[in-house]
């Protein structure tokens, strides 16, 4: 979270990240171009450039599937949560390795000829009604330019600015661009190549992907099917007793609307599920002392607001809906009308166990 | 996430999971005969 915009804001997590990221692309490149020399001696060996295209795809495309990995494997566990807190490092380093790709392939396929590469490339061919023939040349250009949208725009300058709806709106084109990269490497690389081996890559890949998002959506309609009925007002969260301090829980409501109980040393509040930042989960964070009075604490990218008025802390100023909160027969009731963003709302304590504490 | 980005999320993969695995399987069956073993 920022007060003012810097290019990247490097703390220790980001410079580790960063350097584990660079290390392992680099490897990743010798590994490939090294096997390909090695599996292709003289005189079937393949020339330079082609093998340098070909492991940027290989690596884009691995990449690619990491990076759409990791957001049905944090809403299916917060042990996975961390690796969201740098994906957008993670997805413009893939942004600039399949610009590379694209580049050098523009460059090498269609620099031959008297037209200019580009046109070359991306109005020589016209085949669409053939699987072998078809001009897949330009799916991953098509692609390449969503990521570059996308790209451009991962900054949190650019997420206040167009506000999350629409930043999020954007972002999600990245499902489009995926479908296109697929049938980029099914429509290109794989016919031509005889081994099954990396069309399994691929199918694999896919198949995760699609697997993880199925089941991560089935498991959020779920959640929202066995909601907690809100005909009235005020709604029967949990039990005040089984909050843990400095610990939150997500509350359902049939409707669909999440809210997240924290329960504090001063007692239980609640607040929006949804961090202003990315829609993060707050209720599967935590409270993390902040200057001494402790604060929420989203589990995607640390965003943090204050438990009483769900107001971030100064200099910082987002602000998320809170709700009362009231304690009756030792369980935890919540007003399901929002209160505004920042409003103060008095926590409802917590006597002894729990079982007895009410407020009205 | 919003219920709003939920549902959208829901419906894309409803509908581009299994076009992406259908569309696949469609490629890779109607492969070049010499490339098919």
């Amino acid at each position: 979270m920022s007060s003012s915009y810097t290019w990247v804001q490097w703390n220790r997590h980001k410079k580790v990240y960063d350097l584990v990221l660079a290390g392992t692309c680099a490897v990743f490149l010798a590994v490939f171009i090294g096997g390909s020399m090695l599996t292709h001696p003289a005189p079937n060996e393949i020339s330079g450039p082609i093998i340098v295209i070909r492991a940027l795809a290989a690596l884009a495309i691995v990449l690619l599937n990491i990076i759409l990995l990791i957001g049905p494997l944090a809403r299916l566990s917060p042990r996975f949560a961390p690796l969201l807190y740098n994906r957008r490092h993670l997805g413009v380093t893939f942004f600039f390795i399949a610009l590379a790709h694209g580049s050098l392939s523009l460059l090498y396929y269609g620099g031959f000829g008297v037209r200019n590469p580009a046109s070359a490339l991306l109005g020589g061919y016209t085949s669409f009604g053939s699987v072998s023939g078809f001009p897949f040349e330009i799916l991953g250009f098509l692609a390449l330019l969503i990521f570059f949208v996308m790209a451009a725009t991962s900054h949190d300058f650019w997420l206040a600015n167009l506000s999350p709806r629409v930043w999020k709106s954007i972002h999600m084109g990245v499902y489009a661009a995926y479908a296109l990269v697929v049938f980029h490497v099914a429509l290109g690389a794989l016919q031509s190549e005889r081994s099954m081996a990396l069309a399994g890559a691929l199918l694999v890949g896919v198949a995760a992907v699609v697997t993880l998002h199925a089941v991560a959506g089935w498991r959020e309609w779920r959640r929202d099917r066995l909601g907690v009925s809100d005909t009235q007002d005020w709604i029967d969260a949990c039990e005040a007793a089984s909050l843990v301090v400095d610990h939150g829980r997500v509350v359902a409501l049939a409707t669909g609307e999440r809210i997240a109980v924290f329960r504090t040393v001063e007692g239980v509040v609640a607040m929006s599920n949804v961090c202003s930042h990315q829609g993060g989960p707050l209720g599967e964070g935590r409270i993390v002392d902040s200057g001494g009075g402790g604060c929420v604490t989203c589990p995607w990218h640390g965003y943090q607001y204050r438990p009483n008025d769900g107001q971030s802390p100064p200099p910082y100023t987002e602000k998320i809906p809170t709700h009362h909160v009231r304690i009756v027969s030792g369980r935890v009731q919540i007003n399901k009308r929002a209160n505004e963003p920042g409003a103060p709302t008095a926590p409802a304590p917590v006597t002894g166990s729990g079982s007895h504490g009410e407020t009205p | 996430m919003t219920r709003r980005q939920r549902r959208a999320h829901a419906l894309i993969w409803l509908v581009l999971g299994p076009a992406l695995l259908v569309g696949l399987a469609f490629v890779l069956a109607n492969r070049p005969p010499a490339l098919l073993p």
